[in-house]
């Protein structure tokens, strides 16, 4: 399994150091692929709005699923008919999602002829704000169900003596919320942060479908970068590169996530 | 008076969360409930605007998408490499999982971490080099290279949920089987799988899900011979308006083997959610 794992990290890495296409021996470049890279401003701005879209989606996304979590968890009939139907957006293949998605907001497409008929012409894919916000939009749309539904899931596995010990203290319901239920939910919402960072971080299949990246430049995330330059400029070297910087960038950020969790396994309880 | 009060208030707050739960239960699955309209319009009104609401329903499109556009051969491939994948995920899992169980401690960081690696490096960082070996060993654009690669990029999250799950056996169990003449294999054959059930089922949904939804991996890896369903469908002409039916018809396609599997294993992917999370 390590070695599944490492053998091609070692390869990529190996790689970036070459000049390297089909049919032509590789050549020794030393940096060059790195300097081309980060010389390159489609990086930079590939790079810029991969974490403009984490901060935009990231805290609407928990705030959004917790939310929901919390309404899940008072009300006592229909759960299974809300569950099932929060459920459909996170099991349907994600292609199917945004194609789905897509052609609501199309020239001819429901939303935007909505849109229109209330004076508002919006040009969902022209226009560089719009494009953004429509992805934007979809990743929290996407990413709400399994968040609901690990809170939910951990809500329901809250032992009842600390909140009822709360009730008779007299606390309101959003200090329940605060003071008793957001630190038992604690370690869930650490492990949700981690995936969620993750998973924006990659994000790729939206792109590639709704914009392909366009208008201009304007959504095209580091993934998407990686991937036209390896399979449409056949430059393997350099995109190598590109993904081992990308990995640098993942790692700060997951650091300190990481560490957390290997506190609360290890360290703390069990 | 006072109690009277707190009821009233009590169903006005009840009487809140179902409404703002209903307007994303709309927001959820409006999409999905559209395109399937759009799937059994004619071509005419499928994008005629206003929209148009009483339609004769028609399966023309489901027709041509599958006898004229030869739909099938996506769907075999599909369910190769689905069923392939999660065949050899779930069997390795099982085995590393249990060994780990009985290991306890700091194993589960590491395991937990490399399950984490494998979900947070970008999918492109293995695709890159497994791409370059399987054009070098002719493995490109084969089912066997898919299902390899997506057992990679599977095996340390279903060895982490199967491990969570044996964890909750207690030992004695194994032990006392073993007291009665089982060896290790086969108190862990006939004691300990056939009690895992639902563990097993929990981490093959994952596994299915996984395999089924790729998009990425099939996209770099296939070429003709096993494209599965997901590309297939994002490369069918989505730009030609006259295509939005057909291609409506292939996105439900798609999505209903995983709803109906889904939905009626439902109890059994909340477990593996909270096992997922919560526990060490």
């Amino acid at each position: 399994m390590t070695l599944l794992m490492l053998l091609p990290l070692c390869t990529t890495v190996y790689l970036s150091f070459f000049n390297f296409n089909f049919g032509v021996a590789p050549q020794f470049v030393g940096w060059l692929n790195y300097t081309r890279i980060l010389e390159d401003s489609r990086f930079w701005s590939a790079l810029g709005f991969t974490l403009f879209y984490m901060l935009m989606s990231i805290p609407v996304q928990i705030v959004l699923g917790f939310g929901l979590a919390l309404l899940l968890n008072e009300i006592v009939g229909f759960k299974k008919l809300f569950i099932s139907a929060y459920l459909i957006p996170y099991i349907v293949t994600p292609v199917v999602g945004t194609l789905a998605v897509s052609w609501l907001f199309k020239d001819r497409g429901l939303i935007t002829w909505i849109l229109e008929n209330l004076g508002l012409n919006v040009q969902w894919y022209a226009d560089i704000v719009a494009a953004r916000g429509l992805l934007i939009g979809y990743g929290i749309w996407g990413a709400v169900p399994f968040i609901m539904l690990m809170l939910y899931a951990g809500l329901q596995a809250m032992p009842t003596d600390p909140l009822e010990a709360a009730v008779m203290d007299g606390a309101t319901w959003w200090q329940r919320v605060r003071f008793v239920m957001m630190p038992y939910l604690r370690p869930i919402f650490v492990f949700i942060m981690m995936v969620n960072i993750m998973d924006a971080y990659r994000l790729f299949d939206s792109v590639a479908i709704m914009t392909q990246g366009g208008p201009g430049n304007a959504t095209a995330t580091i993934m998407y970068y990686t991937y036209s330059v390896a399979f449409q400029e056949q430059l393997f070297g350099r995109a190598s590169a590109s993904v081992i910087l990308a990995v640098m960038v993942i790692m700060v950020l997951l650091y300190p996530f990481l560490r957390q969790t290997y506190v609360d396994i290890v360290g703390g309880k069990r | 008076m006072r109690s009277a009060n707190v009821r009233s208030s009590r169903a006005l707050f009840a009487a809140i969360a179902y409404a703002l739960l209903t307007v994303w239960l709309f927001i959820a699955v409006f999409p999905f409930v559209w395109t399937f309209l759009t799937s059994i319009k004619e071509v005419v009104d499928a994008f005629s605007l206003p929209p148009v609401w009483i339609f004769k329903p028609t399966i023309a499109a489901y027709q041509q998408l599958w006898i004229e556009e030869g739909f099938s051969r996506y769907l075999i491939n599909s369910a190769i490499v689905t069923f392939g994948t999660v065949f050899i995920s779930i069997g390795i899992g099982c085995f590393a999982g249990y060994g780990l169980a009985r290991y306890r401690r700091a194993a589960g960081f590491w395991i937990l971490f490399a399950a984490f690696v494998f979900r947070a490096l970008p999918r492109l960082t293995f695709l890159l080099p497994y791409y370059y070996l399987a054009r070098l060993t002719g493995l490109y654009d084969t089912h066997l290279l898919l299902i390899l690669v997506l057992v990679a990029i599977n095996q340390p999250f279903t060895i982490w949920m199967l491990r969570s799950f044996f964890q909750e056996i207690p030992d004695s169990l194994e032990e006392s089987a073993m007291v009665d003449g089982c060896n290790r294999f086969q108190a862990f054959w006939y004691v300990i799988v056939p009690i895992m059930g639902p563990g097993i089922v929990t981490a093959s949904i994952f596994s299915m899900l996984l395999a089924y939804n790729e998009f990425l991996v099939p996209l770099t890896l296939t070429a003709t011979n096993a494209v599965p369903m997901p590309v297939a469908i994002s490369q069918f002409g989505a730009e030609d308006l006259r295509y939005l039916s057909i291609s409506a018809a292939g996105a439900i396609s798609i999505a209903i083997p995983m709803v109906v599997i889904v939905l009626y294993l439902q109890r059994f992917l909340i477990k593996g959610l909270t096992a997922g999370s919560v526990k060490g």
